[in-house]
């Protein structure tokens, strides 16, 4: 193993940190979070233009072909900047649930229109009851023709926002898995509304009321693409909020030694120094967690993978809520208020840690598959 | 970055792991650790081991060490830990023996290193005073040169503390005064010390994990012969840095951390409460998910650190003291939930594994004997090596400057 960025590495993440600490300054952020729902059509174009939408997608289809430990990388950069583009959303979740489960044709279709930026699609899987799990899925699809007719509700959908098509997970009657459809987002029957989050970044709920889609609309592949897909979206999410920690303890380390009371900067407090201190070993045990995830990815059978990557969303969430939320208690009052940085960053984490699943439900679900091991 | 496994080190655990099945006899297997094996258990391991050429397994090849990578040793040390075979004399492989290699004359090093291979001497470390813990430099037991016709010596008074297994050891390495006028760390000098000195007393202090580990060490003018001084008069305090220094990634105790792990499931499913095993009740399971993800972060981030202190790479000290920090704490966390796992037999003072068994049997003794004393024992853990607190101080100073 090795922990060093090689130096191909290295000019991805200065490219993303460049164009972030250009274009992504709080007052550039204040008034995207102001005039719109979540991010702009301008910095995605840059995003296509650097190549970070291509970045881990297959060469054949138009990609770089990287890996996730470039996703990580960028998703890292842009969870320092509190970036509110859809590149979890559009450029992970929904682009990688279609390079693990797309048909050859929806392939070459797509994914030349998504790593160039021209179209973008999103990934709407989770329900009410799932919460951000791949499943329970009650979304029916049955089946008409050689299509299938949709009906059904998706919740939280990241990046909907301005996509063109949906990726969909829905029950087919008598299946046993899951199915796969690929959604316009303009189709008759379908209803979206856009719901703000605290983090400034907007989703969808989508209602399916007799949406009908042609055959051509099924992937090729179920709960296996769609768990691939969550995968990289979890190590995305993860990564994203190494780098709010980061930038938390950053400021904040700057902050404490700027800020004057009772006559000397607040970093000569033991106390302080002491909480600073927990706050970047919170942060290095965290970023650990996401080593072991890149690795488990890489090199683990499917079981273990998945509850690698269930105990680094928790461990890793609930660090940056610990961190992110010592962010505003070293600032004192100033972490209050809305003009200043801090407290956007506890925004992202609170929540980070609730879509993709809680913490809690990957905790339940690490320790299912202790109790299956165990048990065996 | 690249999360690839190691070329050649699933290999390696599969030489160490046929050694330990294969070279080891059976007495020597299996064996409770709590930290420390016992002196006679030491000395017969250490010569298993030297015969095998691994004597010194944390050292360069030109030092007579191995020569294995920090990834090797951290496998060895947990192969080791995981077939219970006997500690070495942590004392002189991680600490004295570096300092020697790096500082020793030539004369010392053929007094001394013969017997660090052989296992025929054991050590202990001489630095803490009543005064002096964490404020190492504010020592004050003092050591005055005195020239005499029958050889130069030093003449050694005062008092350490925490001198773990001085009532074991041979020699001890030390921390001296030489010199009260100059600035308090110039005036330190580092001395080797034969136990069997004459004016050397060793009083037991009881831990409170009920064994005798520590003791208090009394100097009444030992007499000292002036080749046993490591490096110039005064230059104690530098070498002690450099010994502080090495191998920030053995702090965490992984292997340890792994075997109290491997406990603890084994447990989850032998242990029953309310009519099911444990593993089945929810709370349980959680709980056991929350340490397992912390251990696997925590593995991870000893490999990150051991990867630093390969590259000498100044880094490897603000991450070594977070690990510190978080592997102590989990290894204190783990040990509790090993207690309450037991249910009300944690509460059972079981006779300490290393102390002769009582004539009646224990209920539970196979599982519990020895789990409360290193879950007692682990209390200490977040504080030798530099408490938690002074290594908070190091990681504001050296990464945030304040």
């Amino acid at each position: 193993m090795d922990f060093n960025l090689n130096s191909e590495q290295q000019l991805l993440q200065d490219s993303v940190r460049r164009y972030v600490g250009k274009a992504y300054s709080l007052e550039a952020r204040t008034a995207l979070v102001k005039g719109g729902k979540g991010g702009s059509n301008a910095t995605w174009g840059s995003f296509a233009e650097n190549g970070w939408l291509m970045a881990a997608l297959p060469e054949e289809y138009g990609g770089l072909g990287g890996n996730l430990i470039d996703t990580a990388i960028i998703a890292q950069e842009l969870g320092r900047g509190l970036v509110l583009d859809p590149y979890l959303g559009c450029a992970v979740l929904a682009a990688q649930t279609m390079v693990a489960g797309g048909t050859a044709a929806q392939k070459e279709r797509l994914l030349p229109q998504l790593a160039d930026g021209s179209k973008r699609i999103a990934l709407a899987y989770s329900e009410p009851e799932s919460r951000g799990m791949p499943g329970p899925v009650s979304l029916r699809a049955e089946k008409q023709g050689d299509g299938y007719v949709l009906q059904g509700r998706k919740s939280l959908v990241l990046g909907a926002v301005g996509a063109d098509a949906f990726i969909v997970s829905a029950q087919v009657t008598g299946a046993k898995d899951i199915t796969l459809l690929l959604v316009d987002a303009n189709s008759t029957g379908l209803k979206r509304q856009a719901l703000p989050l605290h983090d400034g970044t907007w989703v969808e709920e989508l209602n399916f009321d007799g949406v009908q889609v042609g055959g051509d609309a099924v992937l090729a592949g179920g709960s296996a693409a769609l768990k691939a897909g969550l995968a990289h979206g979890i190590v995305a999410l993860c990564a994203e909020l190494i780098g709010t920690m980061e930038k938390t303890i950053e400021i904040t380390a700057e902050y404490l030694k700027t800020r004057q009371q009772f006559g000397v900067p607040i970093g000569t407090f033991q106390a302080l120094q002491h909480r600073i201190a927990d706050m970047a070993a919170e942060m290095e045990v965290a970023r650990s967690m996401l080593h072991v995830a890149l690795a488990s990815v890489e090199n683990d059978d499917e079981a273990n993978r998945q509850k690698t990557l269930s105990e680094a969303k928790m461990l890793i969430c609930r660090a940056a809520k610990f961190v992110c939320g010592q962010g505003i208690q070293l600032h004192g009052g100033i972490g209050m208020t809305e003009e200043y940085v801090i407290g956007h960053y506890f925004k992202r984490a609170i929540v980070a840690d609730l879509l993709l699943g809680s913490s809690d439900r990957h905790e339940a679900a690490c320790a299912a598959a202790l109790q299956a091991e165990l048990r065996a | 970055m690249d999360f690839q496994p190691d070329p050649g080190l699933e290999s390696f655990r599969q030489e160490v792991r046929q050694f330990l099945q294969t070279k080891v006899p059976a007495d020597l297997k299996g064996l409770q650790r709590c930290t420390r094996s016992p002196r006679e258990q030491i000395m017969r391991w250490q010569k298993i081991l030297d015969a095998q050429g691994w004597g010194a397994p944390y050292w360069a090849k030109e030092h007579g060490g191995t020569g294995w990578s920090v990834p090797q040793i951290l496998v060895f040390d947990d192969e080791c830990t995981a077939a219970g075979a006997p500690t070495q004399d942590g004392f002189v492989q991680k600490m004295l023996g570096p300092v020697l290699n790096a500082f020793a004359t030539p004369e010392q090093k053929a007094e001394h290193m013969p017997a660090i291979f052989s296992g025929e001497r054991l050590w202990c470390q001489g630095f803490s005073e009543p005064g002096a813990g964490s404020d190492l430099a504010s020592l004050r037991t003092r050591a005055e040169l005195v020239k005499s016709g029958d050889g130069d010596h030093y003449v050694v008074n005062g008092q350490k503390i925490w001198t773990s297994y001085a009532h074991h050891a041979d020699w001890i390495f030390l921390l001296v005064r030489t010199n009260p006028e100059v600035k308090k760390q110039a005036g330190i000098s580092f001395l080797l010390v034969d136990m069997k000195s004459p004016g050397v007393t060793v009083r037991p202090i009881r831990s409170i994990d009920d064994a005798h580990h520590l003791n208090e060490t009394f100097f009444d003018n030992v007499r000292v012969p002036v080749k046993n001084l490591i490096g110039a008069e005064g230059a104690g305090w530098g070498i002690t840095k450099f010994l502080l220094n090495n191998e920030h990634a053995t702090t965490a105790d992984l292997p340890e951390l792994n075997r109290y792990m491997r406990e603890l499931r084994q447990f989850a499913t032998k242990l029953r409460a309310g009519g099911e095993r444990l593993i089945d009740r929810p709370e349980f399971a959680l709980k056991l998910a929350r340490l397992d993800a912390e251990l696997q972060a925590i593995g991870m981030l000893v490999q990150r650190v051991a990867k630093l202190d390969q590259e000498h790479n100044p880094a490897s000290h603000v991450l070594g003291s977070m690990l510190k920090i978080r592997a102590t704490e989990l290894q204190q966390r783990i040990t509790e939930t090993q207690i309450e796992a037991l249910g009300d037999y944690g509460a059972v003072c079981y006779p300490h594994p290393h102390e002769p068994a009582s004539d009646q049997a224990y209920p539970l003794q196979d599982l519990a004997r020895g789990i409360a004393n290193d879950m007692f024992l682990r209390r200490a853990s977040t504080i030798y090596g530099g408490t938690s607190e002074v290594q908070r101080g190091i990681i504001a100073k050296m990464q945030f400057q304040l």
